[in-house]
């Protein structure tokens, strides 16, 4: 370091000048200079720039920041740095390609099908209210900017949104999958809401002889919409408008079964006229199989992460999850048998959670245990209390002492086993004085017996499935809560300790309690959420809801619905309907399970995502958008071979607007809107001279920029 | 325009000569590097974009053109330089930071100078764990997409030279502390 110290303040000085925007002419010319005489002071240079772009890259390439926040970013920052990927050509750079040949270049191609991705961009969904002109140079060919403007602002002017959203009733539907389960006495619902007139809404009458499970639930429905009403007064806004349709039902799939409807789902759904027709919907899709494809997949990321260790059996637990998610089995019991397992790994799919985690004096175990079924998160307490909540060390090993008769036996060649061994005896752990201490297992207070004839993880279950509102049944709510509006009670979801309290604690805590005693009913419990207002709103923001922006740290008030970005699986098995791709799509779940594994390898190894994170998204960075853009599925797809959805369109009857129309309603669940079309047709013009093959041409660009769009890889 | 006879026969399927899974493999693992490099010359966030994506134009085309075995981020980052010269022709008129000197001098030192690259990111992860939590709060404020030095002043309701000042002072602390972690790696 040659540099004199006085040398380098006055550069450090020019350099923050520069980095922060608000350098002068002047100052540029000195810098210039002083940079310029001397080795030392560019090198100086070349790593403050380093460090500047390095921070700014990573901020823009990590945060997950949606799209739907650019609206309230300033101008010049609105096009976060990942976004390039996708958009890359500009619309400029489209228009002056040069003239269209049959034979197509891959240059063409690109740029071409890239204007394309732009147009859907521009006039789709959810990348409109960021554009500015000034951005893209020049506006895209047939539609002006103002005229996209006053599309994104007149939100809801489609008629089919005008419709009045039908009173919310959910109505009891008792699958077959409804056991006498609950152990909790049936007791009338009531006391805990004094403010509910215990009137029934016209509607809810119910047939059966138990009133208390039908008519709570329209009671918890308006609970629900009446806590969330208090947020939007007292933080004065008012909620968006409610989703049309199109963004509705789409939605509601990609929530309930894992991916997007089919268009003739979507037109069923639009020509509905039944006046509740969403409730039905939400019902219709419980019953669906991928219902419990869709949440065993999320529960297998969430128990074992997405590329199992070596000695799980992914496949076992995916099965016994199924079967619990398929016949509604009561969350408790899901629970009490993770926890409690015993035996192969093969025949009791359970116990691979724990064979999972189980090294270390399962302090793994505990944590992810304590972590994912009770929101708690105990992980630093292993060591130390907890600064900012009431557990304490011993607290930790207590709960760790649970898990001390638990063995894993593995052996070659055969499947691994957890046993329970029959020993007893406290726990030791040591404090950070160096002091060993002693303890036994203790569960919320309650002792157990540590002695050699306990089962302690039995005894473990128990504790944590009784109770009125045990975590574990706040916890499941949480994740439901935030799996259908975007953002839990508590950021993070599974967070839920005393020292980070939630947004809405009364409404947390009633539906707790009603989860509780509907007997852990998953499904009700999704009826419940689904049905709420809050659901049924749109993502878009208002006039008044500026800043309910979580992604911005503000808690959520749930005026609108939060954007999610699709999952993996969920994009991969949205593909699939979307292009009718390949026909494993109709096979059975273990063999399209096993496919779209194999196709996320490209996601997971490309980032290397740490396996037990809470998601692997889709999040818009460069590797992720070329294995969309490039990534054989893809390709195939818009190859237009027969029996793919491309295919159809082409042989259908109909002119080049239908046909636009029909790949939008079968990508984006809703028809484009005559501006977009009219766009489209411009472009399509740029294919050479309206032979058919030329359209093809252009419609598969079409095609590809619709998949490859924002508005395909979130849920909104 | 199509008629009811209109018969799904297979079109030419867009191939795409010369895009391999490498070349995406290259092309994605350059993109870091290569937003560095062009801010090393542009001086400013917005115009580096705006090169990027120029660039990535450029090279998705040339892609044909690019040998597998020879120096990717040596080729794309010709490209870019190209492409900041162009961006600076179209900007004339604008204020422009930096004389055509000063561009081109640091765009050949920039391309000496990068073996080190990926070890000073590292080291800069580290180092950002080591900060006081006021001032990695801070800095994280900052390079949030959408905020600067200004705005984060507004948040914060501090003056914005004190603010500028601070950012600065952590700034240097984070040079600093990478460059022990080089050094300490050389066994310098």
């Amino acid at each position: 370091m040659s540099l004199e110290n006085g040398q380098r303040a006055k550069l450090e000085e020019l350099f923050e000048a520069l980095c922060e925007g608000r350098i002068t002419q002047e100052q540029a010319r000195n810098l210039e200079q002083a940079v310029l005489a001397d080795v030392e002071a560019k090198q100086f240079y070349l790593h403050y720039i380093e460090l500047h772009g390095n921070l700014l890259w990573d901020a823009a390439t990590t945060s997950d920041a949606e799209i739907t926040t650019a609206p309230i970013l300033p101008n010049d920052r609105r096009r976060a740095l990942p976004e390039p990927t996708v958009a890359m050509p500009s619309s400029a750079e489209a228009k002056t390609s040069p003239p269209f040949r049959q034979r197509r270049s891959i240059a063409s191609v690109v740029s071409l099908a890239a204007g394309m991705l732009i147009t859907v961009g521009l006039i789709g969904w959810l990348a409109v209210a960021a554009f500015s002109p000034e951005e893209t140079g020049q506006p895209i060919a047939g539609v002006s900017p103002e005229q996209i403007r006053a599309r994104q602002v007149g939100n809801g002017k489609t008629p089919r949104s005008k419709k009045p959203l039908a009173p919310l009733v959910v109505e009891r539907r008792d699958g077959p999958s409804k056991k006498p389960v609950d152990p909790v006495p049936v007791v009338r619902n009531d006391g805990t809401d004094p403010k509910q007139p215990s009137t029934k809404q016209p509607g809810t009458k119910q047939p059966d002889a138990t009133p208390r499970v039908a008519s709570s639930a329209a009671e918890i429905v308006r609970y629900i919409n009446e806590r969330i009403e208090d947020g939007y007064v007292s933080a004065e806004v008012s909620a968006s408008e409610m989703a049309d349709d199109s963004e509705w039902v789409r939605r509601v799939y990609l929530d309930i079964v894992g991916h997007i409807p089919r268009a003739d789902e979507v037109e069923e759904f639009l020509t509905d006229t039944h006046p509740q027709k969403r409730s039905r919907l939400v019902d219709h899709l419980l019953d669906d199989p991928d219902y419990a494809r869709s949440w065993t997949t999320i529960w297998t990321n969430l128990l074992i992460g997405r590329s199992s260790a070596e000695n799980v059996n992914r496949k076992a637990l995916k099965q016994f999850l199924r079967r619990g998610f398929a016949r509604n089995r009561p969350w408790s019991e899901t629970v009490h048998e993770l926890v409690s397992a015993e035996g192969t790994q093969d025949e009791n799919g359970a116990t691979n959670f724990l064979l999972a985690h189980l090294n270390n004096e399962a302090v793994p175990a505990t944590a992810i245990t304590s972590r994912l079924l009770l929101g708690i998160q105990v992980q630093c307490t292993q060591c130390h209390n907890h600064p900012f909540n009431d557990w304490k060390q011993n607290q930790f090993w207590e709960f760790n002492g649970f898990f001390q008769q638990t063995k894993a036996v593995r052996r070659k060649q055969q499947p691994s086993e957890l046993i329970t061994r029959k020993v007893g005896g406290p726990t030791y752990y040591e404090t950070r004085q160096e002091l060993v201490l002693a303890v036994t297992p203790k569960f919320n207070g309650v002792d157990v017996d540590a002695g050699p004839k306990t089962n302690r993880r039995r005894a473990l279950a128990n504790l944590m499935t009784s109770g009125e509102k045990p975590p574990v049944a706040a916890s499941m709510v949480n994740r439901m809560w935030e799996h259908f509006l975007g953002r839990a009670f508590t950021q993070p979801v599974d967070d839920m300790g005393p020292h980070n309290p939630p947004t809405h604690p009364l409404l947390l805590d009633r539906l707790t309690t009603e989860f509780v005693r509907s007997g852990y009913d998953m499904k009700q419990l999704i009826r419940w959420v689904c049905n709420s207002r809050a659901y049924q709103l749109t993502s878009r923001f208002n006039q008044t809801n500026g800043n309910d922006d979580p992604e911005a740290g503000h808690p959520p008030l749930f005026s609108r619905v939060y954007v999610k970005p699709m999952t993996v699986e969920q994009l991969y098995d949205s593909l699939q309907v979307a292009t009718r791709g390949r026909p494993e799509y109709q096979t059975d779940w273990e063999t399209s399970d096993t496919r779209r594994e194999e196709w996320m390898q490209g996601f997971v190894v490309t980032y290397n995502t740490d396996e037990n994170d809470e998601r692997m998204m889709l999040d818009g960075t460069m590797p992720q958008a070329l294995l969309m853009m490039n990534g054989a599925l893809t390709r195939e797809a818009i190859r237009g071979e027969r029996s793919t959805l491309l295919a159809d369109v082409f042989a259908e009857q109909g002119g080049e607007t239908d046909k636009i129309r029909q790949l939008c309603l079968a990508t984006l669940s809703r028809y484009p809107s005559p501006e977009e079309v009219a766009a489209i047709r411009e472009l399509l013009k740029q294919y050479g001279g309206g032979r058919r093959s030329d359209m093809r041409a252009g419609l598969q660009d079409y095609y590809w920029a619709l998949l490859n769009s924002n508005e395909f890889v979130h849920v909104h | 325009m199509p008629d009811a006879s209109d018969k799904p026969s297979v079109d030419s399927s867009p191939e795409v000569p010369g895009v391999t899974d490498e070349f995406v493999q290259l092309f994605t693992k350059s993109q870091r590097r290569l937003y560095l490099f062009i801010l090393s010359q542009v001086g400013n966030p917005v115009d580096a974009e705006e090169v990027l994506q120029d660039t990535n134009i450029v090279v998705w085309k040339k892609c044909s053109q690019f040998q597998l075995g020879t120096n990717f981020q040596a080729w794309v980052s010709r490209i870019a330089a190209y492409e900041v010269l162009k961006q600076r022709d179209r900007k004339r008129r604008d204020r422009l930071y930096f004389s055509d000197e000063f561009v081109q001098q640091i765009a050949e030192e920039a391309l000496t100078n990068t073996e080190q690259s990926e070890s000073r990111r590292q080291a800069l992860t580290s180092c950002l764990g080591k900060l006081r939590s006021k001032d990695r709060e801070l800095i994280q404020r900052r390079y949030t997409p959408g905020e600067n030095g200004k705005s984060v002043a507004e948040f914060l309701q501090r003056p914005i030279n004190s603010v500028y000042q601070s950012l600065g002072r952590i700034r240097r602390t984070l040079l600093e502390c990478i460059n022990r972690h080089l050094a300490a790696e050389t066994g310098q």
